[in-house]
């Protein structure tokens, strides 16, 4: 420690151009655009001996955009398997399979929806999570709203938009009670001395 | 309004009565009544070895998807084995495609319970995929005109196989192509 200190009196002005040096090339490093840091990595690994060729950023990227893609229109799949899983979300085989055959028909420059038509033509449409919307399919789709309004029709008729419901007669009106022959001679008192009081 | 609300019920209960008489195990097949798709797979003895669907043109084809691991495979052979001693090479080709399986395990298979027809390994499941599979076994039935007469999911038995290529060899006579021509 003493010795250490020491050694940092003696030679102050080196230590910090040294310092400064090393704080300038990490600067250069970190601020560099990722080519120039690949490039200094790769003098490092020796990777310009011209025996393997490392991958350039682009197709980093395009790696990045068909595992996504994969990933998309797996989601759209339904898994043979587990029938409730997409391909994307299953870890079944025949999922993971599914899914190597949506990347190579990705980089074979095949368009999603070709790919989810060879899926069809396979399967079915069945495969496919969320059903086209035709045929027969579309009562899938409209059946709901039709459910819907029948719903509140029904609902409507019932609290008495026409004006002639039960509820409205039976419950909620109290202007004209039946005093016929229901009441008992008692009751019927009773209510007489009710209304002679209100 | 009083018959509106029965009314509602009459195609609710109607599509559940259609669904309850299906029976939710038999898949459906897209490809009955389409052509079969044409591939090429190595042999399972010998790699270097292809063999292609349309290696067998003009044959009735019965298509097996099968696995050393499957045990309705294991029930399913024999009837294999009896439709390749029974029926004429020249008429009906008996193939076998080996479904998420080492070829290893494959041929200590065929060892065990024989079986001299074509077999082929499928990598990737790339030809199984292309056909449908959901598992193992399903076989395929294929006329003479390439098209796919019935998909059949779960062990074969005898009376399916012989009714199913009995009437495939008999309309070998009328492939697709001039029945659709001749319809023209």
């Amino acid at each position: 420690m003493h010795r250490s200190t020491r050694n940092t009196d003696q030679l102050p002005g080196t230590n910090k151009r040294l310092h400064a040096q090393m704080f300038i090339w990490a600067l250069a490093i970190g601020l560099s655009p990722a080519p120039i840091t690949k490039l200094i990595a790769q003098s490092v690994d020796g990777a310009f001996d011209g025996v393997e060729a490392p991958a350039p950023a682009g197709d980093e990227v395009r790696e990045a955009e068909l595992d996504d893609l994969t990933a998309q229109i797996g989601a759209e799949l339904r898994c043979p398997i587990c029938r409730q899983q997409s391909v994307a979300e299953s870890s079944s085989r025949i999922a993971r399979e599914m899914q190597g055959v949506i990347r190579e028909m990705l980089m074979d420059e095949k368009t999603p929806e070709e790919i989810e038509a060879y899926f069809v033509q396979s399967y079915g449409e069945w495969i496919l999570l969320r059903p086209k919307v035709q045929g027969l399919n579309s009562i899938l789709y409209v059946l709901p709203f039709l459910a819907l309004i029948l719903a509140l029709v029904l609902i409507g008729a019932k609290i008495g938009f026409g004006g002639t419901t039960g509820i409205h007669e039976s419950s909620l009106t109290v202007s004209a009670p039946d005093t016929g022959s229901t009441l008992s001679a008692r009751d019927r008192e009773w209510l007489d001395k009710a209304r002679s009081e209100s | 309004m009083r018959w509106v609300l029965p009314l509602a019920f009459v195609p609710m209960l109607a599509l559940l009565a259609w669904g309850l008489t299906r029976d939710a195990r038999r898949l459906p097949s897209a490809l009955e009544g389409q052509l079969a798709p044409d591939f090429t797979l190595a042999d399972l003895y010998d790699p270097s070895d292809s063999v292609s669907l349309h290696d067998f043109e003009g044959k009735v084809v019965v298509l097996n998807f099968w696995a050393s691991w499957c045990i309705p495979c294991i029930t399913e052979h024999p009837v294999l084995v009896k439709l390749h001693e029974t029926y004429d090479p020249e008429d009906v080709a008996l193939l076998s495609v080996l479904f998420q399986d080492a070829p290893e395990n494959g041929q200590a298979f065929i060892q065990d319970l024989g079986g001299d027809w074509p077999m082929v390994v499928d990598p990737g499941s790339h030809t199984a995929i292309r056909y449908g599979v959901y598992g193992v076994p399903e076989t395929f039935f294929i006329g003479a005109d390439r098209e796919v007469a019935l998909r059949h999911d779960l062990a074969v038995n005898w009376d399916l196989v012989s009714t199913m290529v009995d009437s495939l060899v008999a309309s070998q006579g009328t492939p697709k192509s001039s029945a659709i021509e001749s319809q023209d």
